[in-house]
């Protein structure tokens, strides 16, 4: 059994998980640690929280995946309706008409991908608005990068496998039997739409270089548990991962306000969207 | 369906069939758990009492018990106490679904031993990250 959290051990991981992660816990929030890190505890072999905090503390890898389980995981097909009319009416338009033009390939990248949704979903978009304009073998010259610092969500989204209520969140009746194919009581995303996606398990503080650079970058409902000191470094680290006429998407909710940045605000309708001037 | 496979001690081998025992006296909540199970192929038992959940632990082999805290006659709660008491029971990983999401609930939960505290309403996402992490079905 691993032993309860004391005062003394919350303040070590805490402190570690804002000075490091740039996750913010409040003082009441003990629970959480001891709730969300207990099975951890387990797992590497600790009898005690003083313990784990020194063993995350020295391994880059555990202390990523507690972030995840400090985290939460949700999800929806074409979560936010201002960001996908955003997307349909604007950008999705807009890397076509890079193709039309001649640039060889679209990088997008799905910087918490979670489950998948947000990725597949935006293929369906574009898959749609390509065969509205007779261009559907332009789809394989688009390709999207998703990552999530959590192993479990990554497993769940390379099977690309939905049970019928998480497709009942915002998946129409058309697209489902369009984009899905039935496996018992689930669905399955077709092969095609798949076949454009990578998933991959990645940390936000980690450098983006490996990834190359996007044309469009998707950090929706990500910055919200980071502190400010790390969202100044994360929109730095993305304005250099995009190509200068890249753009970025936040959440619904979510603005640069109060963050320091070399962004340019533009709008569509209630949606926000973001290039770099 | 796609095969799963796994990589233990550098060898490839098929992943077997996992057995979840859902443990709820709600007909829709051993529904919903069971739908969201689906897209891991697992074999899927279900019980709608500590009573009932027994029984199906005798007759077969389960790697995970998802188990609602509040039920009739005896608790989830005390069903878990009873089974750690169990020699073949104690180790098999319990994810305890609760309405409650009070943190003396929680802490009770986590510090008897059980893996997960999930509160409802949970979104399938969570239960599944919780339950692939569990079972390490990603490793």
């Amino acid at each position: 059994m691993i032993e309860e959290l004391k005062p003394q051990e919350f303040v070590k991981i805490r402190d570690l998980l804002v000075s490091v992660c740039g996750i913010v816990l409040n003082d009441d929030q003990d629970y959480l640690v001891e709730t969300r890190l207990t099975e951890m505890a387990h797992e590497v072999g600790v009898n005690n929280f003083g313990q784990l905090h020194d063993v995350i503390s020295k391994d880059k890898s555990l202390l990523t995946r507690v972030v995840d389980l400090m985290t939460t995981n949700e999800t929806l097909w074409f979560r936010d309706q201002s960001c996908w009319v955003t997307l349909k009416e604007v950008i999705v338009p807009h890397l076509i008409e890079k193709l039309e033009k001649g640039q060889f390939n679209v990088k997008i990248w799905s910087a918490a991908s979670s489950t998948g949704q947000e990725s597949y979903s935006l293929l369906i978009l574009i898959k749609e608005l390509l065969a509205q304009k007779n261009q559907s073998e332009y789809f394989n010259r688009f390709s999207i990068v998703g990552t999530d610092i959590s192993n479990e969500v990554i497993f769940l989204a390379k099977r690309g496998i939905y049970d019928p209520f998480t497709i009942s969140r915002g998946m129409s009746e058309e697209r489902l039997n369009k984009y899905f194919t039935k496996e018992r009581k689930s669905y399955k995303i077709n092969e095609e739409i798949k076949s454009r996606v990578e998933f991959k398990n990645f940390n936000l503080m980690d450098s983006f270089i490996p990834l190359g650079k996007f044309d469009l970058v998707l950090c929706r409902n990500v910055a919200i548990y980071f502190s400010g000191e790390f969202k100044k470094e994360l929109f730095e680290k993305i304005s250099r991962a995009l190509v200068p006429d890249g753009f970025m998407m936040l959440g619904a909710t979510e603005s640069l306000i109060g963050i320091d940045n070399n962004f340019k605000n533009l709008s569509h309708g209630n949606g926000l969207y973001y290039n770099l001037g | 369906m796609e095969t799963g496979y796994i990589t233990i001690w550098g060898k490839d081998m098929a992943e077997e069939q996992k057995t979840v025992l859902i443990v709820d006296d709600s007909a829709m909540l051993r529904r919903i758990v069971n739908d969201a199970l689906d897209i891991l192929d697992f074999e899927v038992l279900e019980a709608e009492s500590a009573f009932e959940g027994q029984e199906q632990l005798e007759k077969h082999q389960v790697d995970l018990i998802i188990l609602d805290w509040v039920m009739p006659e005896k608790s989830g709660y005390d069903f878990f106490l009873e089974l750690k008491e169990h020699e073949a029971f104690s180790s098999i990983p319990v994810i305890m679904l609760s309405a409650e999401d009070g943190k003396d609930m929680m802490l009770k939960a986590i510090r008897a031993g059980i893996r997960h505290y999930v509160t409802k309403p949970f979104t399938h996402e969570d239960l599944l990250a919780r339950v692939v992490q569990v079972l390490k079905l990603n490793i």
